[in-house]
């Protein structure tokens, strides 16, 4: 894989978002790989789905990013008896001057932490489809934008754990990026018993990265090349989802457009100013796989999503 | 050992398990069973041998070893020079060399080539199976498709220098002293690997155990008769028999519990072309009396003794093979690997046109026989009947009081025989077991009336006759009785029986079988197991394929080798062919990098990488090939990023240097 070969010269942003990779090394050990995936998540202004089994971290990786940036930090226990104005606010009757007044949710945020989205009904999943799809709440015929950057990190079981609601198409096709951290090695392992001997490591957080500064980020991501014959490679990846005879639904537009602009972020974090097909290829999976939705027959046949788009990016031809 | 597995594809390996099947089928060693059941290993194991290990030289000369001790000949040379085994030594060596290439590391990034593996798999099975001539044409094609591999087989840029040039010759030599080594201790402990090989396998086919079916060479009187376990096919007899009994060998001296004489001490002569219609026959007359015979086909090894009933007229050899037979008391034997096949024509049925007296064994003892000129002995004629009246000093004098006793009354010598077999059947009973005494066992059965198995009733009766003035000698063969619907009789290695056969002046050779029906196979026979009236079939119908392809002149082998090169060839071409339009509709680079990029390409193919077609080259570049891995990310800046002409200069400079 590419390194950063003194490429280009290291700008003040990227060592911003390096000191938020050291906060977040610090409480999630032995997985550099998946805390790339979160930066780069960050960098390109997308919201992050964190999918595993209970206890490995989820919800401590999620505060850990808010502690890192100096914003607005939510945080919402998604639970079965959670209703849409719950989360979004609701406009409430002031008798003073007899008019209404809306009380904003816990969604005005610059980080919003949805802990256990699949633990709450579809009803109230939903409200999330207009907040993470356009920034804004829309209350009583007004509009509320919510603050920049908006940034939702949302946990959740994999869906056939009991007592889960799996969510909708719409609203998964909303996560940029999932991401699932797994078990840590031994060595990791080891290393998270000591470090928590006397308190949680968490406490000592320092923000260490403003609201602007990642905006800063976002458009400086923006700026980094995207040769065609690379883009011309991510859409022959997106259409060949859409022949593929497993998948029930193929990749949107919202698909490419995700894929094309984490590949800008991961070229940025590597030091170049240009995209590679590697970056894409890098991507395919934590991008796409949770967007595709399998055939019945191919379910049965025990065929895995992640298991068609490697099998896509060995077969559709990269530009070299 | 390397753990990276080739991909298998599913029709590859049931290629290769078809071949082996057909192998197992052929052949009568179930040490067969052991190259399937490794080579399933290879598709279950990940561990794998890298391409230039001197490891495989070991595995192969331990293969070789091994096939040299097992195919060993009677006097010691290794299997491979024994010119009636090299088709089955082709076929284990093809066999070994197949379940290496399945252990064999694959080219970096490369597709197993399951071509070379299936059509290897399909030699292996033709050069196991075929008659031994069409060797000279498949082991060429076999060192074809080894040819055709060798590039695999290059070593690697990295190790190329005169050091571990020199390591892998000592490897080579060390694995060379091993296999010596090896192939000696297994020539020293073959009884015991052998004895543990077939205890191994008996116990997954406890009534299929291996064993030696060849007909004794003396016929020993024993405590207990083990023949009756096995279930193996020795005969299969198509047509009619007059007599159930199928003799093979008949004895004359009786000494210490033993018949003799031994058979390999016996003067064995051609047959007379007479006796057997050895001069080209018209093909109605072949026609005709085949036509009346019964076809019998020796199914496994018996050291070619040839079965016959007692009344065979004349006997004919399917492929104009000759005979050899000790006239005055057999056997019959045929020098040709088996499966055999001859024809029998019983003296019950039509006139065959050559009549020797009774048939081919029962030359008469009054008078010379006019037809065979070599049997006019009429000296030779008068010891023989002087030797089949010997009682020998160590039977009890009691005995031949006894049969005296009981014959007394009668009045022609078949009703004498008859008494004394009468006297047999009712007084003693059958047993497989025969408690030994002290005395010689014919005496201690007659004398203590003792339960005993068929060899002691044929030695009593045989012994009794003599005493009573009636020639007599014993037999061994097989009692015939499992007859299948379609008109077959097939005989067990459990079939095994003795009898008698005594001689009555002025009627000839009869068959006396003094042991009680309830001793003799039928009602005794234990049923099949299930799988192997199945397994037989698919053997025979193996063996008709096996027939066809060794009926094939070598001009038509290799018209069948040619279309199976076309057909590789063909598919080599469509993978060709696919691959290109792969390529084509992988984008080109633009025209002034293009140039670049084939060459760094042709750079790697140089150094064994295998590029695989549609991947980044970062993928497939080991991670040690620092310089490479530089020149490709100078090469992707050009590439995806602008530069300027200087700098593509600059790259072409830079390639130039890794081309040195």
């Amino acid at each position: 894989m590419q390194t950063q070969n003194g490429t280009r010269p290291h700008t003040a942003s990227r060592d911003a978002l390096r000191a938020v990779e050291t906060n977040l090394s610090s409480i999630i050990k032995g997985k550099s790989a998946d805390l790339e995936l979160i930066l780069i998540a960050l960098a390109s202004g997308g919201h992050i789905l964190l999918e595993d089994a209970p206890g490995t971290g989820k919800t401590t990786l999620a505060k850990a990013i808010a502690a890192s940036m100096d914003g607005i930090f939510r945080r919402v226990q998604f639970t079965p008896d959670l209703l849409p104005a719950d989360i979004t606010g609701s406009s409430f009757y002031n008798p003073a001057d007899g008019s209404f007044e809306f009380r904003p949710g816990p969604v005005f945020a610059n980080v919003l932490l949805a802990d256990e989205i699949n633990r709450t009904s579809p009803r109230t999943q939903s409200a999330l489809l207009e907040v993470m799809g356009e920034n804004q709440v829309s209350t009583d015929g007004r509009r509320h934008a919510l603050p920049t950057p908006f940034f939702v990190v949302a946990t959740q079981n994999p869906s056939d754990y009991a007592g889960t609601y799996p969510l909708p198409e719409a609203q998964i096709d909303r996560f940029l990026l999932r991401v699932s951290l797994g078990y840590p090695d031994a060595a990791s392992e080891l290393d998270i018993l000591y470090s928590q001997n006397q308190h949680h490591p968490l406490e000592d957080l320092r923000a260490v990265v403003s609201t602007g500064d990642i905006l800063a980020i976002q458009a400086e991501v923006k700026n980094v090349r995207f040769d065609r014959a690379v883009g011309e490679y991510v859409v022959r990846l997106i259409h060949a989802t859409r022949d593929d005879a497993r998948l029930r639904i193929g990749l949107s537009p919202r698909g490419s457009l995700a894929l094309y602009r984490t590949s800008q972020a991961r070229a940025w974090w590597h030091g170049r100013d240009f995209v590679l097909p590697e970056d894409v290829r890098a991507l395919a999976l934590p991008v796409l796989a949770h967007r595709l939705v399998l055939d019945t027959k191919a379910r049965y046949s025990g065929a895995a999503a992640g298991d068609v788009v490697n099998e896509l990016l060995q077969s559709v031809a990269v530009p070299r | 050992m390397n753990s990276k597995t080739p991909p298998h594809s599913s029709w590859m390996a049931a290629a290769v398990l078809t071949a082996f099947a057909a192998f197992f089928l052929s052949t009568t060693s179930p040490f067969a069973l052991i190259l399937p059941v490794i080579y399933l290993g290879s598709l279950l194991l990940p561990y794998r041998f890298e391409r230039d290990s001197a490891g495989i030289w070991g595995v192969r000369l331990l293969v070789y070893a091994v096939f040299a001790v097992l195919g060993r000949a009677p006097t010691g040379a290794p299997g491979y020079f024994v010119d009636s085994q090299a088709f089955t030594t082709a076929g284990l060596i093809a066999g070994g060399e197949l379940l290496l290439q399945a252990f064999r590391r694959p080219p970096e990034g490369a597709r197993f080539d399951g071509w070379m593996v299936s059509l290897s798999g399909v030699i292996f099975l033709i050069a196991s199976n075929t008659f031994r001539i069409h060797i000279w044409v498949l082991a060429p094609l076999y060192m074809l498709f080894l040819l055709l591999a060798l590039p695999d087989l290059r070593p690697r840029a990295a190790s190329r220098s005169a050091r571990s040039n020199l390591r892998r010759v000592a490897m080579i030599v060390g694995a060379v002293v091993i296999g010596a080594v090896l192939h000696q201790s297994l020539w020293v402990y073959r009884g015991s690997i052998m004895a543990m090989g077939a205890r191994l396998i008996s116990r997954a086919a406890s009534s299929n155990a291996v064993q030696n079916n060849s007909v004794g060479d003396t016929a020993q009187l024993s405590s207990a008769f083990a023949a009756n376990a096995s279930t193996t096919r020795l005969v299969r007899v198509q047509g009619a028999l007059s007599d159930s009994h199928l003799r093979a060998a008949a004895f004359d001296v009786y000494k210490d519990g033993t018949w003799g004489p031994p058979l390999s001490r016996r003067t064995m002569k051609a047959a007379l072309p007479k006796e057997t219609n050895e001069e080209e026959p018209d093909a109605e007359r072949t026609r005709r009396s085949t036509a009346s015979a019964a076809k019998f086909t020796v199914l496994r090894d018996t050291g070619g003794v040839v079965f016959l009933p007692l009344n065979a007229w004349a006997i004919l050899p399917e492929n104009g093979q000759s005979f050899d037979w000790d006239r005055f008391q057999g056997p019959v034997k045929i020098d040709e690997p088996t499966p055999i096949s001859y024809y029998v024509i019983d003296s019950q049925k039509e006139a065959y046109d050559f009549l020797i007296e009774q048939g081919p064994l029962t030359v008469s003892l009054e008078q010379a026989n006019k037809e065979v000129p070599a049997v006019e002995n009429v000296e030779q004629i008068a010891q023989t009947r002087a030797a089949l009246m010997i009682v020998p000093p160590e039977i009890d004098p009691r005995v031949t009081q006894l049969a005296r006793d009981i014959a007394k009354n009668g009045s022609t010598q078949a009703e004498k025989a008859a008494m004394i077999v009468d006297y047999l059947f009712s007084t003693n009973k059958y047993s497989l077991e025969f408690v030994r005494g002290s005395q010689d066992p014919i005496s201690d059965f007659v004398l203590n009336k003792k339960g005993g198995h068929c060899q002691y009733f044929a030695s009593a009766a045989t012994m009794m006759l003599r005493a009573v003035g009636i020639p007599a000698r014993y037999v061994t063969g097989y009692y015939a009785h499992e007859r299948d619907d379609d008109g077959t009789t097939i005989v067990r290695g459990r079939d095994a029986h003795a009898w008698t056969e005594a001689y009555f002046r002025g009627i000839g050779w009869v068959r006396l079988d003094a042991t009680p029906p309830s001793g003799r196979a039928d009602p005794a026979v234990s049923p099949l197991p299930a799988y192997q009236k199945p397994l037989e079939k698919a053997q025979d119908a193996f063996a008709r394929v096996r027939n066809w392809f060794g009926n094939l002149t070598q001009l038509q082998i290799l018209g069948l080798v040619a279309v199976v090169l076309t057909l590789w060839g063909l598919e080599r071409w469509r993978q060709h062919r696919k691959i290109a339009r792969k390529r084509a509709l992988t984008p080109l680079p633009p025209p002034q990098l293009a140039p670049l990029a084939r060459r760094f390409e042709r750079l790697l193919a140089k150094r064994g990488i295998t590029l695989v077609a549609g991947r980044p080259w970062s993928e497939t570049l080991p991670d040690e090939l620092h310089n490479e891995r530089g020149w490709v990310e100078g090469y992707n800046r050009a590439r995806f990023d602008r530069v300027e002409e200087e700098e593509i200069r600059e790259l072409e400079q830079e390639l130039r240097k890794l081309e040195k």
